[in-house]
């Protein structure tokens, strides 16, 4: 079936305007006036110049662009940006933080040890303030009787 | 597509008659049939047959080649007058309205064609399908049209328009079946 329907739709090729319609609307058509010619060659020529004003105005701006680029006042910007763009500032600044740290670290035990110190002191005069007032007690307690 | 076309088109557009009157004349006939295929009145053919190369003629200058023939920029003109005209004569002639008789319209070859049950089967069958698919039918299998300038005329992609021309096919084998008789 398919086939014997392309054929079909095929056939309606055969559908073909009248030849008295075709001379008399050619004759019509032909003798329209439309618009005179110097229009178009005058919107071809102003389409080209816009084209070519486009095309020079996208160069330009970006040669501007890659002109600025590599001239940037790199100084300028914030110190922060710089560094971050920088390797070797990164490294140092790597290092630095790791010295902080040891720093850090090293004043940490020295505090520390101290007041570890200071407080096992402290426990021992209270022991012994202890053994004092034990005694003291004892004595009274005699004393008395 | 004529040779030296993209020649011809350009001495028409500088305002040369003759140079138009050879596209005219080149083009008339695909043109006709997709709009009486659509319409499918003679004289509403031939009054939008010309009112299309008309509009042409008076705007050859804004067509722009762009890789697609002139048939393409045509049919986008037939195209549109189809619509206005449907638009503005809906209640004279609704497409999915339209019987027997009006498919019977006075035309030489028509009444050739008439004589052939099975193409006035295909004919109104064709017409009870979606103007897409429409479209696509008749551009492809009537005129012999390329998928690309099937695209470029109705403004879809390339894989649109097959699956138009898939569901088109589809449509109309099955009106075609439901007429009731046996067909082919």
């Amino acid at each position: 079936m398919g086939s014997n329907l392309f054929n079909k739709i095929k056939l309606l090729k055969q559908i073909r305007p009248e030849a008295d319609f075709a001379l008399s609307s050619r004759r019509i058509i032909l003798t329209t006036t439309r618009k005179p010619h110097y229009q178009f060659l005058f919107k071809k020529q102003i389409q080209q110049t816009l084209i070519l004003s486009a095309a020079m105005g996208m160069a330009v701006v970006l040669l501007l662009i890659v002109g600025r680029v590599s001239n940037l006042p790199l100084e300028g910007l914030s110190p922060n940006l710089i560094s971050s763009l920088n390797s070797k500032e990164l490294t140092q600044e790597q290092e630095s933080i790791n010295f902080n740290i040891h720093l850090a670290e090293a004043k940490y035990y020295k505090e520390s040890t101290t007041q570890v110190t200071m407080a096992l002191n402290n426990d021992l005069d209270s022991v012994a303030m202890q053994k004092q007032a034990e005694n003291i007690n004892s004595l009274i307690k005699e004393l008395a009787l | 597509m004529l040779e030296n076309e993209a020649h011809i088109i350009n001495q028409a557009q500088q305002g040369n008659p003759e140079y138009f009157g050879l596209l005219y004349d080149h083009y008339l006939a695909p043109i006709y049939r997709f709009v009486f295929l659509k319409v499918s009145a003679k004289a509403e053919a031939e009054d939008l047959v010309h009112e299309i190369f008309l509009s042409a003629w008076k705007n050859i200058e804004d067509y722009d080649h762009l890789g697609f023939p002139f048939s393409s920029w045509l049919y986008q003109i037939a195209r549109h007058k189809v619509i206005d005209y449907y638009r503005t004569k809906r209640s004279n002639l609704d497409i999915e309205n339209i019987g027997e008789e009006n498919l019977k319209v006075a035309n030489v070859m028509d009444n050739e064609l008439d004589k052939n049950l099975d193409l006035d089967r295909v004919k109104n069958a064709i017409k009870q399908l979606n103007e897409d698919q429409q479209n696509v039918l008749i551009m492809r299998f009537v005129e012999d049209l390329s998928y690309q300038e099937i695209s470029a005329v109705l403004d879809k992609s390339e894989g649109a328009i097959r699956l138009i021309q898939h569901r088109a096919i589809q449509n109309l084998k099955s009106k075609i079946q439901n007429y009731g008789e046996q067909f082919i």
